[in-house]
């Protein structure tokens, strides 16, 4: 039993649950400038930085589906969206730098956010969501990319340790 | 190394894209994850609000103080307003209820309710929703509109056993067919339209018989005047039923002991589809037929749902009042933005009517 702790989708679905209940409790309600901050995005983009693109793309994915199951959007675009974007940064990251500083970490979950945001609603639209791409968009991608980039340097330490990585990993 | 990162690439967006298409074709089994999850995800939220309420106080202690201290004094200028208002909408709702009772019309209520109270808002930035705390088990179904003391909030959109989730009619992927009941007169009017009076001491039967024959009697049965329905009185009528908030001050001067309805006050009306247009942002509506009414539509002129068999919700519900009415060029019609008698940033409580639009019904 105890050994299912040691795979990483267990812990990714963990980390998840509570990831997800402070998205839901707290954030839903603390709008800092009418935005809602979108740590489950942040943690996938920190799955990616820290752990490449396919533990990115893993993390994105399982994170979406838990933000899926709790709205009322199409099923399965928050996990390509999440997944998308954490697969992208880390193949992004991989391929400039090994390096984990912590001021590189922001800059990249700073980045990966505004994208994840900008992805997200783009292909809420193609799906058929109407009035999801609109100018607010920029200003709500903005707020997000800070606050996450703000978590960033803790994010990535829980999802190394979600990932079962090493440091030199 | 480049194969697996394509293959977990190519895995990642196949299985979304069959995720949505499933959800797309209305797949039960994506239903049935979800409300799964919103069980086992309950305990979790319940502890999360209980350990997170101090600091989503604290926050809004900082953050809404001036905004607080603001909508006091607001608040305390509205009940001086409304404890005028209640008395003359007392006297109205009594003589609307015995027409109604008497000409057996249908009624908002005729639909019982739920009360259900608002457990959390939406944690996305897209979609405004609200989760409320009652569900399936209560006999709610996808659909139903809702509302709370003030007016419309929006459609149930997500039922689960013991939770739902509301669209809020700020979404833009909410529409609902409304009409907009104007308190003003429309100028030239006032000659064209005789004064109706009502008499509630009138008997019973009398007063159920619709006339046109002395549009200047006073004290007499109802009399309706040229161009102005029975639907027409019913709707003004349910529409200073449910919410209080819309009823203008100059009710407040109505004796009594006989209510007058002066029906040079009510003929201009238009029928449109009120449409949500994001966060922060007031719905507008927009007019299936662009006439000369249409033009004539002004601020604080009242909105209600038009009802109907392909409606959202039964007619009558308030929704707000016109805020601004944009002329716009050609034939594109005025663009009239409402602004909603329930305040959604802050909504505790709400009502679920247990009116399933027939759109949302399903097929045996």
């Amino acid at each position: 039993m105890i050994r299912f702790v040691h795979l990483p989708a267990i812990r990714l679905v963990m980390v998840g649950m509570i990831v997800l209940t402070v998205q839901t409790t707290v954030l839903a309600e603390i709008r800092p400038f009418g935005t809602v901050a979108d740590i489950m995005l942040g943690f996938s983009v920190a799955a990616g930085v820290i752990g490449g693109p396919e533990k990115g793309a893993q993390a994105g994915f399982i994170f979406g589906i838990l933000t899926d199951l709790v709205l009322a959007t199409p099923f399965g675009l928050s996990p390509l969206a999440y997944g998308l974007t954490a697969f992208l940064i880390g193949l992004l990251k991989s391929s400039i730098t090994q390096g984990q500083a912590w001021w590189l970490t922001m800059a990249l979950v700073l980045a990966a956010s505004f994208a994840g945001v900008v992805t997200y609603n783009g292909i809420g639209t193609l799906v058929g969501e109407i009035g999801w791409f609109r100018w607010e968009m920029l200003r709500d991608a903005a707020v997000i990319a800070v606050l996450n980039a703000l978590i960033g340097p803790v994010a990535t330490r829980i999802q190394r340790w979600s990932l079962v990585l090493t440091r030199e990993a | 190394m480049q194969f697996t990162r394509r293959r977990v690439l190519a895995l990642l967006v196949l299985s979304c894209i069959l995720l949505l298409t499933l959800d797309a074709r209305g797949s039960s089994s994506i239903d049935s994850a979800k409300s799964v999850f919103a069980d086992v995800f309950s305990p979790f939220k319940g502890v999360g609000r209980m350990i997170s309420t101090p600091v989503r106080n604290a926050w809004k202690g900082m953050t809404d103080y001036d905004e607080l201290e603001r909508q006091n004094d607001i608040l305390r200028e509205q009940i001086a307003l409304q404890e005028g208002d209640s008395i003359a909408a007392q006297a109205a709702l009594r003589d609307y209820q015995e027409l109604v009772a008497q000409l057996d019309l249908p009624s908002l209520r005729d639909f019982t309710n739920v009360t259900a109270q608002v457990l959390s808002y939406s944690p996305s930035n897209v979609q405004q929703t609200i989760e409320i705390n009652e569900g399936e088990s209560r006999g709610i179904r996808i659909g139903m509109p809702v509302v709370n003391a003030a007016g419309m909030v929006g459609k149930v959109v997500e039922v689960f056993e013991n939770s739902s989730l509301v669209l809020l009619i700020t979404d833009p992927s909410y529409s609902v067919t409304v009409r907009i009941v104007g308190v003003q007169p429309i100028p030239g009017s006032e000659a064209a339209v005789p004064t109706t009076t009502i008499d509630p001491a009138a008997p019973p039967g009398e007063t159920a018989t619709a006339t046109t024959a002395d549009p200047n009697a006073v004290g007499g049965p109802v009399t309706l005047p040229a161009g102005v329905t029975e639907e027409e009185l019913l709707a003004a009528a349910e529409a200073a039923l449910v919410p209080t908030t819309t009823v203008p001050p100059t009710t407040t001067t109505v004796p009594r002991s006989s209510t007058t309805v002066d029906f040079s006050t009510l003929p201009n009306r238009e029928r449109g589809s009120l449409e949500g247009i994001g966060p922060d942002k007031n719905p507008v509506v927009r007019f299936l037929n662009n006439d000369n009414k249409a033009r004539q539509i002004k601020e604080g002129d009242v909105v209600i749902t038009d009802g109907g068999l392909e409606s959202l919700a039964p007619a009558g519900l308030n929704i707000g009042v016109v805020g601004t009415v944009t002329q716009r060029p050609g034939t594109a019609g005025p663009l009239v933005e409402v602004i909603p008698a329930a305040n959604l940033q802050q909504i505790n409580f709400v009502r679920v009517i247990m009116y399933l639009p027939q759109s949302e019904a399903i097929p045996d």
